[in-house]
């Protein structure tokens, strides 16, 4: 196995450029073993690829997918600018 | 009151239609205008567009901007992808300003993608390989382009449209070697001596809302994941000429092209 900071940024340009994920904007650290992935997907369906994703890659691996969906309620207010 | 709703990186993909039709279904109780700051698309291609498209067209006559990101570059079609939107009635803005009338007062909206280079005492140079010039010559033309286009803006009040940041304080929460990536300093100093009333960004999505230019104008990044909603809403009182706010005289370069009023595709 390579070392893990090479390991971590290879997962991270898998989960930039694999079309299932395409979020480069992903963090991706490894804690203790496990591939710890954070930052926010636009739908569940991205967020669930993302484990698909790192399991390709980093098979073995277990995943700590804290990745989370945008919220896309209402506005609950607005901001005066002037 | 003029009211603006804005919402950056959506990042729609195809599976997502149904979740970005209901994100923009309540713009016309809360909004007059809707300004979308970049990554419209998750990967950049028509399909999706076309996804976000159907989502926007039919908003009850609001006029609706936007300019693309790095997102909507990834396939190579961002020309196809911001003619499907342009189509369904979203106006791109690349290098550009526009007014609309919004209750009688003239609102100019002036956008362009922004890039990378990072920020004053520390921004990449033109110097060394030609791919680093060509990286920093891109920022300044795109910089040089906007600035001529808010020369020829005639508008009572003014908002700036970006995907990139221009200031580091709405970055805060990123990593700092990410700074160079996400944004430049062009666009706030352009911002300043336009003296516009708002900067919109996106791209930052674990960076902070709220920041303001080294001029004082008030900076917003409205990424999804900061702001946490649909679409912020921002509110401008209508009457401000430019002239009463001090516009300087800018440095024209490039033709940049106005409109008098909302753009409606077919």
């Amino acid at each position: 196995m390579p070392e893990p900071q090479y390991e971590r940024e290879r997962i991270r340009q898998a989960l930039a450029t694999d079309p299932r994920v395409g979020e480069p904007e992903l963090s991706v650290d490894i804690v203790a073993g496990r591939v710890l992935v954070q930052g926010s997907a636009p739908t569940s369906e991205v967020r669930v690829a993302v484990e698909e994703v790192v399991a390709e890659v980093a098979p073995g691996m277990a995943v700590d997918n804290q990745v989370t969906v945008a919220a896309a309620h209402e506005p609950s207010g607005e901001e005066a600018i002037g | 009151m003029i009211r603006i709703a804005a919402v950056g990186d959506v990042h729609c993909g195809l599976e997502a239609a149904e979740q970005v039709r209901a994100q923009f279904r309540s713009v016309p109780d809360h909004a007059d205008v809707l300004l979308l700051a970049g990554d419209l698309t998750r990967l950049g291609t028509p399909a999706e567009a076309h996804v976000l498209a159907d989502a926007l067209r039919d908003l009850d006559g609001v006029p609706i901007a936007a300019v693309l990101g790095n997102h909507d570059h990834q396939s190579d079609r961002h020309e196809a992808v911001a003619s499907i939107l342009d189509a369904a009635g979203v106006r791109i803005l690349e290098g550009e300003a526009i007014v609309w009338d919004v209750g009688g007062t003239r609102l100019g909206i002036a956008g362009t993608k922004g890039f990378g280079g990072g920020f004053e005492g520390t921004h990449a140079t033109a110097f060394g390989e030609p791919e680093m010039k060509a990286f920093v010559q891109h920022t300044f033309g795109l910089a040089e382009r906007l600035d001529a286009a808010l020369a020829g803006l005639e508008a009572e009040r003014t908002v700036l449209l970006l995907h990139y940041a221009p200031i580091r304080e709405t970055l805060a929460g990123e990593p700092r070697e990410l700074f160079p990536f996400l944004g430049s300093y062009l666009f706030a100093e352009v911002a300043d001596r336009h003296r516009v009333d708002l900067v919109l960004h996106g791209h930052a999505h674990r960076g902070t809302e709220r920041g303001r230019t080294p001029g004082g104008i008030p900076v917003r990044n409205v990424a999804q994941s900061v702001i946490q909603q649909g679409y912020a809403v921002y509110t401008l009182e209508p009457a401000r000429t430019r002239a009463d706010a001090g516009a300087t005289v800018p440095r024209p370069s490039v033709a940049a092209s106005s409109e008098s009023g909302p753009r409606r595709g077919a």
